[in-house]
């Protein structure tokens, strides 16, 4: 059966992640805080995937190189796009990545006082990337570019759990159209499976967020559609994981998310045991 | 009442010992003897931070609370004591210049988990014994090659991923001492009790609803050596999944001295 590797740090698994930072990034997004560009979205969703998988495969002694991670921004040119330190790199191991964020900012969230009020803490908010609004979508370029990384990486890599692309966009291609190429990227596998290919779609487009839908009908226009037809379905065991936290994911759901949170697809990975009291 | 009791444990293959996150107590080979015999296992779960000490801290307050075997008299042990170990270990990471960092604060905050199985043997007045457990840890009795008792989990499909279990962090126990499993019997001379955590549990069970007798395959292994390489073979085999491992076998002395 497919996609039960165990992930571990003799044989970790890959996450790379493709950011748009066209200039239509620029533009608002969604419907709520009309001042949020699209651009603002990419970087706090980027900046929060990293942080829980991080997070995800942190203990007391260290963080655990459970998984290598990349990402490739695609605007004016396409290529690495770490910031700092970790600038020019393709595949950098978890605990790099833990270690070198550019900053950390202070932020602060509503948390139970345990009387049943809410009162702010000041939480660590590390940040790896800020807001890029400048030129082309080359999109295809960017699925290009993953899918030489992602055969080197199956090369060394040849039973892992099969890598994990997150495309962080608003689905506008410039290059000509994708599907072909996602197509080629999903066909690589390692010997537990086929490369997984997730969307999270970013758009000024006034319509309801959806998480993991499992068809197209209901999606807000042809870059939707586009980005959900790219989008792999969810292996069985995550959407068995899913499912327990409570999401609504019926067979065939996909990794496609329209206007809303992704970071959620973090808490769907395995790497141990998750106590059902641990949310 | 007089018990052989001998231990075997070990790592997720691809971990150090010091990764090890089960616990166990007592904590060595031996015979123990008296009218009120306690043993325990535990199992901190992969993904809590410091789920190791706080399982260690569990065995201990099970094996060491007298005449009580009941979820809350447990926690008031073990919350004080987890609260003392944690000012103490948060302590010596300032002291050594490596204080908690940022991706350390969420699974800090959040607290440990584990699983606890605990089994009290008694003698006199009022012999027999009694199990409390939470989680996906087990305790199999046999007796005269035959299957007695399987607890908290008799069915080989009730094993997942997502176990509910004790929290260090008081706010996530909610809904705890409902889920609490409390089992009692007898028990004769010569009986086996076997405690183990749940990658071992799953395959013991398995084998039992396929009408095998698995505790005939840890008979065999009479080392920590033979017991590595069994295990190695049944995880080489997808028999039982990577996992730490933790078996505690109990013999009841035929002749009472």
């Amino acid at each position: 059966m497919a996609y039960q590797a165990e992930i571990s740090r003799s044989n970790p698994s890959c996450f790379l992640f493709l950011i748009d930072q066209s200039a239509s990034m620029a533009d608002p997004f969604g419907t709520g805080d009309a001042k949020k560009k699209k651009a603002d979205g990419v970087a706090d969703a980027i900046n929060r995937l990293l942080q829980n998988l991080v997070i995800k495969c942190a203990k007391a002694e260290g963080v655990r190189d459970y998984y290598h991670v990349g990402v490739i921004g695609y605007g004016k040119d396409v290529g690495p796009a770490f910031s700092g330190p970790l600038a020019g790199k393709t595949l950098v191991p978890i605990s790099e990545v833990a270690e070198m964020p550019a900053r950390i900012e202070e932020r602060t969230k509503k948390v139970d006082d345990g009387a049943g009020g809410l009162v702010d803490q000041t939480v660590k908010f590390p940040v790896w990337f800020d807001p890029v609004a400048n030129g082309g979508t080359p999109m295809s370029q960017a699925l290009m570019r993953a899918t030489s990384v992602i055969r080197g990486w199956l090369t060394d890599h040849p039973d892992c759990f099969p890598p994990i692309i997150i495309n962080i966009s608003d689905g506008e291609a410039t290059d000509g159209s994708p599907s072909a190429l996602a197509d080629a990227l999903k066909k690589l596998s390692s010997s537990d499976g086929g490369v997984l290919v997730f969307n999270l779609h970013l758009s000024s487009t006034d319509a309801s967020p959806i998480q993991f839908p499992a068809h197209e009908e209901g999606l807000a226009d042809k870059h939707a559609k586009l980005l959900y037809a790219m989008s792999s379905p969810l292996p069985d065991y995550m959407r068995t994981i899913a499912a327990q936290e409570g999401f609504n994911v019926d067979e065939g759901a996909r990794g496609f998310v329209f206007n809303a949170d992704i970071v959620s697809v973090i808490q769907f990975l395995d790497i141990g045991t998750r106590p059902s009291n641990l949310r | 009442m007089q018990v052989h009791a001998r231990v075997f444990w070990l790592p997720k293959t691809g971990n150090t010992a010091e990764e090890y996150e089960d616990a166990f107590y007592p904590n060595r080979d031996g015979d123990y003897g008296g009218t009120q015999l306690r043993f325990a296992v535990a199992d901190g779960a992969s993904e809590g931070m410091l789920s190791g000490q706080w399982a260690q801290i569990l065995v201990r307050a099970y094996c060491r609370a007298i005449n009580t075997s009941q979820m809350p008299d447990l926690l008031a042990r073990a919350l004080p004591s987890w609260r003392d170990w944690k000012q103490h270990y948060l302590d010596l990471r300032e002291r050594q210049g490596r204080p908690v960092m940022w991706f350390e604060e969420p699974g800090l905050e959040k607290g440990a988990f584990s699983t606890l199985l605990g089994l009290t043997l008694r003698d006199g007045d009022d012999p027999g014994w009694n199990a409390t457990a939470l989680g996906d840890s087990c305790m199999f009795q046999v007796r005269a090659g035959a299957l007695v008792t399987a607890m908290p989990i008799d069915d080989a499909e009730a094993f997942g991923s997502r176990p509910f279990l004790i929290a260090s962090n008081p706010a996530r126990n909610n809904g705890l001492l409902e889920r609490v499993h409390y089992a009692t019997g007898d028990w004769q001379p010569g009986d086996r009790f076997y405690l183990m955590t749940d990658a071992l549990a799953h395959w013991f069970v398995r084998e039992c609803e396929a009408g095998a007798t698995p505790w005939t395959a840890i008979l065999a292994a009479e080392d920590p050596d033979a017991f590595d390489a069994w295990t190695a073979t049944l995880k080489r085999e997808h028999q039982i999944r990577n996992d730490d491992i933790t078996l505690l076998c109990l013999e009841v002395a035929e002749d009472v001295p």
